[in-house]
């Protein structure tokens, strides 16, 4: 199992200091962010998952490096607010106490990010919606918010 | 790296109209004239909303040179969001040889928005797809040429 970080960058982890990755990576209202929204899935579940956050998201049409966050930490289970079922439920956060918590647990991360980083492409992506465009939940999606185009 | 900087003209309270609130670059003016007052309100991200509610102060937060890179990042993707405007593709081309990867990915995103309606925006995107320093960056800008 992945506990799936979506990454908004994919060349946050070619930044060398730690802080500057926080910034561009891990940070929500103007502080960084201490409880991270991941996703706990299955590897074969990945385009799945990242076409339905770019899509609740509205994110640009692009593919993602995603960062997995597994460890010893428990993660929380919460409901997201994707408007998709299989991503609401494997919605999960990771909580900190503090920035050093979370600099501390990145930093250990960081020392294997190259085994931990998960890409999927643009293509793959596109591949995903194109072929569930007919699925009931798609289909309520495209007629609530319009088409979305990875 | 050195490069121009697209100057911004006109007032900053007196209009929305980014057509004329961008000039062609001017080599080399290293202009940093965005006033305080441009500042002054502004609580931080997120853009996308500001390409919607203030698209000219979006502009110039991306041009004034105030902004750190993991903010401007995501600046430059919001003018992605804005009408096509050939002004807009030449502040990101400008932006495009920032020395931050991140900055520069950001800029990919923002041409990207405006990449079937501008030649200009797909040949820098192409630009950057073959010779970017940053493999993020290279894969970004051909990704974003897939449409």
């Amino acid at each position: 199992m992945l506990l799936l970080r979506v990454g908004r960058r994919k060349t946050t982890w070619e930044l060398e200091n730690i802080d500057d990755i926080i910034k561009v990576d891990f940070w929500a209202n103007g502080e960084p962010d201490l409880r991270l929204s991941v996703y706990l899935i299955d590897e074969h579940a990945l385009a799945q998952t990242l076409a339905e956050h770019g899509a609740s998201n509205r994110s640009g049409s692009r593919g993602f490096q995603n960062v997995d966050l597994s460890s010893n930490r428990v993660p929380v289970v919460t409901l997201g607010d994707s408007f998709f079922e299989f991503t609401r439920v494997s919605h999960r956060e990771l909580h900190f106490s503090d920035e050093s918590e979370l600099k501390e647990f990145l930093e250990a991360l960081r020392s294997a990010i190259g085994v931990r980083l998960h890409v999927v492409s643009r293509a793959e992506i596109k591949a995903y919606v194109d072929s569930h465009a007919a699925d009931a939940e798609w289909v309520s999606f495209t007629a609530k918010y319009g088409a979305w185009k990875p | 790296m050195t490069h121009a900087v697209p100057q911004l003209r006109g007032r900053f309270d007196d209009t929305n109209d980014l057509s004329s609130a961008l000039e062609h670059p001017k080599p080399p003016s290293p202009v940093r004239f965005v006033p305080p007052s441009v500042l002054r309100d502004w609580k931080g991200p997120p853009f996308r909303s500001l390409a919607s509610s203030d698209p000219y102060r979006l502009v110039a937060l991306v041009v004034g040179g105030q902004l750190a890179d993991h903010d401007l990042t995501y600046a430059a993707e919001a003018v992605g969001l804005l009408p096509y405007s050939a002004q807009l593709v030449e502040v990101l081309e400008w932006l495009a040889t920032h020395r931050s990867p991140v900055v520069r990915e950001g800029v990919v995103y923002g041409l990207g928005g405006h990449a079937e309606l501008s030649a200009h925006a797909r040949s820098v995107l192409a630009r950057l797809a073959a010779n970017d320093p940053s493999p993020g960056v290279r894969t970004a800008a051909q990704e974003a040429l897939e449409f």
